[in-house]
């Protein structure tokens, strides 16, 4: 058993290595950057994921076309609005208008405008 | 010239050439011990930069509990290690390519043995395979092996032992 263990230690290479240093640090550098780059690129990758995914998860249960997403329920209020008086008969306001800007301009002593206004108002409904 | 304590300490503290300064301190032996094992310089420097590749990430975190070769000589033996699992069939492969006996002269012959050898320790246990690895690449004590292990010194003796008896019959065999 001993000579055998000669016989391998004899089969052991014994060279003196001469190594390029340098040129091995550059490749080690290179190697590093790339390391850190490509572990950057994952990070940046994995977090884009996660607020996809955060994003996705958010938006379960909201409604999935436009007509859904622009209807409204409480009609009434839609109605209240100047934006769906625009086209509506306005003659019907006229009354509670007159009256409201008659006592207006009375309150504030103009009889002459008032008179004139009444007037008006008279020859609006005679049309 | 600084030891590798102080130099680690500079690397931990931020001071990048120290880092340098440890690879070329450490570069020679290291792909020496792989040229040993491989017989390939290529391969060699390959593996010695997976060796230092490893130690850049992991020496921020040394904390001096063992001597700095016995770590290194930890990291230069898993990577023999992971070497030998990859390169179990490409040897394999090779030395069926090279089985002409016939035409061989003495330093072809002297090839074929360390191709031979390397190719039958690398077919061994791990534990066998890292005590001969350490003892023929690098003639280190048992004690040192034992402490680059973690086996008792007595385990890393019996294991050589019996990986040498296997060799023998394997060699012998062939």
């Amino acid at each position: 058993m001993i000579d055998f263990e000669k016989q391998i230690n004899n089969a052991r290479i014994k060279e003196d290595q001469v190594v390029n240093e340098d040129e091995f640090l550059y490749k080690l550098e290179m190697r590093l950057r790339h390391s850190k780059d490509s572990s950057r690129i994952l990070m940046v990758s994995v977090m884009m994921l996660i607020a996809v995914f955060t994003l996705t998860i958010t938006q379960y249960g909201a409604p999935s076309n436009l007509e859904t997403m622009f209807a409204v329920n409480d009609v009434e209020n839609i109605l209240e609005t100047d934006f769906w008086n625009i086209n509506g008969d306005s003659l019907n306001n006229y009354d509670s208008y007159f009256s409201d800007m008659a006592l207006f301009l009375l309150e504030e002593g103009f009889v002459w405008e008032t008179y004139e206004l009444l007037n008006e108002f008279e020859q609006e409904r005679e049309i | 010239m600084q030891n590798d304590q102080e130099l680690i300490k500079e690397y931990q503290n931020g001071d990048r050439s120290a880092f340098d300064k440890i690879v070329r301190k450490h570069l020679s032996n290291t792909i020496g011990f792989f040229f040993t094992i491989t017989q390939d310089r290529m391969v060699s420097e390959d593996l010695a930069q997976d060796v230092f590749f490893k130690l850049f990430s992991h020496l921020k975190n040394f904390r001096f509990k063992s001597s700095f070769s016995t770590y290194l000589y930890r990291i230069n033996l898993n990577t023999a290690n992971s070497w030998f699992t990859r390169n179990k069939w490409k040897s394999f492969l090779s030395l069926e390519k090279a089985d002409d006996k016939g035409y061989r002269d003495a330093s072809v012959e002297h090839e074929w043995h360390r191709k031979e050898l390397w190719d039958e320790i690398s077919k061994l246990p791990k534990k066998q395979r890292s005590v001969v690895v350490m003892r023929i690449a690098e003639e280190l004590s048992y004690k040192k092996i034992s402490k680059i292990t973690g086996m008792s010194e007595g385990s890393a003796k019996v294991n050589f032992h019996h990986a040498l008896k296997t060799l023998k019959q394997r060699l012998d065999h062939d």
